[in-house]
């Protein structure tokens, strides 16, 4: 019961983030310079990062595609959220398994956070996952090849931004736990 | 069969993931233009009034800034005007005004309806502009939205209290232009690089434009005669066979687009509704 309301608050929380202050971002302060072009920085994929590390396949998809569809009601783009938060869902326990395959089993239904998991494996892992959902989201988004610089360009620049605020709400949100387990 | 089914079990994870991404990338693709039919868009009851308390919260920060610009188009509006309004500009704040405009039909009635923009991006292949008036106060899909300074787009999606109108920033959005030379051209914009300029196409290479020079719209597109879209700033390279491309600096900011005009005309949203019909069609046919 308890964790269900943990969940239900960070989506609002984050889904009202990401819609009413950082999707006006672009808009109110003048990130373009020098013809580079504008972008928005992308918070909600923290969402499917940061759900339980053994958590089943099914429940990340299924919130995945609740979240997709929240967002492209939201930006007027239908299906391009949703397919690349799917994506990430999709990748997300190879990532795991990646970065952190003998700890595994010992986290099992603990949250991945930056305490628990070290700093430099939680950067490596929310980096990536991060990587590759922006990619996706700008190559779909901008829909030529044409302009590859472009779609790489802002895949670093806001994926940066992406991760720096991940981190900045990992140092707020959660506790240095008392002592070690 | 049973080892299909073997495959199917043993990679039902993946299959799944295909299955989910097939259907996002088909309702995406098919949706790619700016005129899409999905029901996925933020003009939408829930959205829109999301958007319109967002509106209401964040409303103080550029106050001043906002009345400065308004007192600046009335003044330019009564100056156009000359006459004092008909009826009281306290109750009612449209107007209506007459446009000569050809032998054949004489006079054109444009009704121009105050609107507040709710939500706006620029940073996409077709951006979106989220208004606050809906089929509720008389808007209809295919009218055609102004701001102070120049053109903004078009309503593509009408809800009941909302609306939603692709911005000139859109794929496959051309507005046709003529120069100070009365040279027909067509605006589109290319460059997703910047919400501040668009490319001009189609000037012979007879006709040389200078920097400065105002690019107005001809009325062949939805929007009327005469109204700005904005300025030259220097040739493009390439183009020879549609003749010379020029980039200009659109006069409206995109960014800071807060009031603007929705114009009611009926024959105009006639004839593009019906040039878009003949547009799917002829995609359809392909």
């Amino acid at each position: 019961m308890n964790k269900l309301v943990y969940y239900i608050g960070q989506f609002l929380f984050v889904l009202a983030f990401q819609i009413i202050i950082l999707n006006d971002m672009a808009i109110n302060s003048s990130i373009t310079v020098l013809g580079i072009p504008s972008f928005i920085p992308l918070l909600y994929p923290v969402l499917i990062l940061l759900l339980p590390i053994r958590s089943n396949y099914y429940a990340p998809m299924g919130y995945a595609v609740l979240i997709g569809l929240v967002l492209d009601i939201f930006s007027s783009t239908p299906g391009l959220h949703t397919a690349c938060l799917i994506l990430l869902a999709y990748l997300r326990p190879r990532l795991l398994r990646l970065f952190f395959q003998q700890d595994e089993k010992k986290l099992g239904w603990a949250r991945p956070t930056i305490y628990r998991l070290g700093f430099i494996p939680f950067l490596f892992y929310i980096a990536s996952g991060i990587i590759i959902h922006h990619f996706f989201y700008f190559s779909l988004q901008i829909w030529s090849w044409s302009n590859f610089l472009i779609i790489l360009y802002k895949t670093i620049v806001s994926g940066i931004l992406t991760v720096l605020m991940i981190l900045i709400g990992q140092f707020i949100f959660y506790s240095r736990p008392k002592f070690k387990s | 069969m049973r080892n299909l089914l073997l495959i199917l079990h043993k990679y039902h994870k993946f299959f799944i993931f295909l299955l989910l991404e097939i259907i996002c990338l088909s309702v995406f693709v098919r949706n790619n233009n700016y005129q899409f039919q999905s029901y996925l868009h933020s003009a939408r009851g829930v959205s829109g009034a999301v958007y319109k308390k967002k509106k209401g919260w964040t409303n103080y920060i550029n106050l001043s800034e906002k009345n400065k610009k308004l007192q600046a188009e009335n003044a330019l509006l009564k100056s156009k005007l000359g006459t004092p309004l008909a009826n009281n500009p306290l109750k009612d704040t449209s107007f209506s005004r007459l446009v000569a405009a050809d032998s054949i039909r004489q006079t054109i009635h444009y009704k121009y309806v105050p609107a507040r923009v709710l939500n706006n991006s620029f940073d996409k292949k077709n951006n979106f502009i989220t208004l606050n008036l809906g089929s509720k106060n008389g808007i209809k899909k295919n009218m055609s939205v102004v701001g102070s300074k120049g053109i903004v787009g078009k309503i593509t999606h009408v809800s009941t209290n909302y609306s939603l109108a692709a911005s000139v920033l859109s794929n496959e959005f051309g507005v046709s232009a003529v120069t100070p030379k009365n040279t027909l051209s067509k605006v589109a914009w290319e460059s997703l690089r910047s919400p501040y300029h668009a490319v001009l196409t189609g000037i012979p290479e007879s006709e040389k434009l200078k920097k400065g020079d105002t690019i107005l719209t001809s009325g062949f597109s939805q929007f009327p005669q005469q109204v700005m879209i904005g300025r030259v700033i220097g040739k493009l390279k390439g183009g020879t066979t549609g003749g010379g491309r020029y980039k200009i600096r659109l006069s409206t900011d995109f960014r800071k687009l807060d009031f603007v005009y929705i114009i009611k005309d009926e024959t105009t949203m006639e004839r593009t509704m019906l040039e878009d019909s003949a547009k799917i069609v002829e995609t359809n046919n392909e």
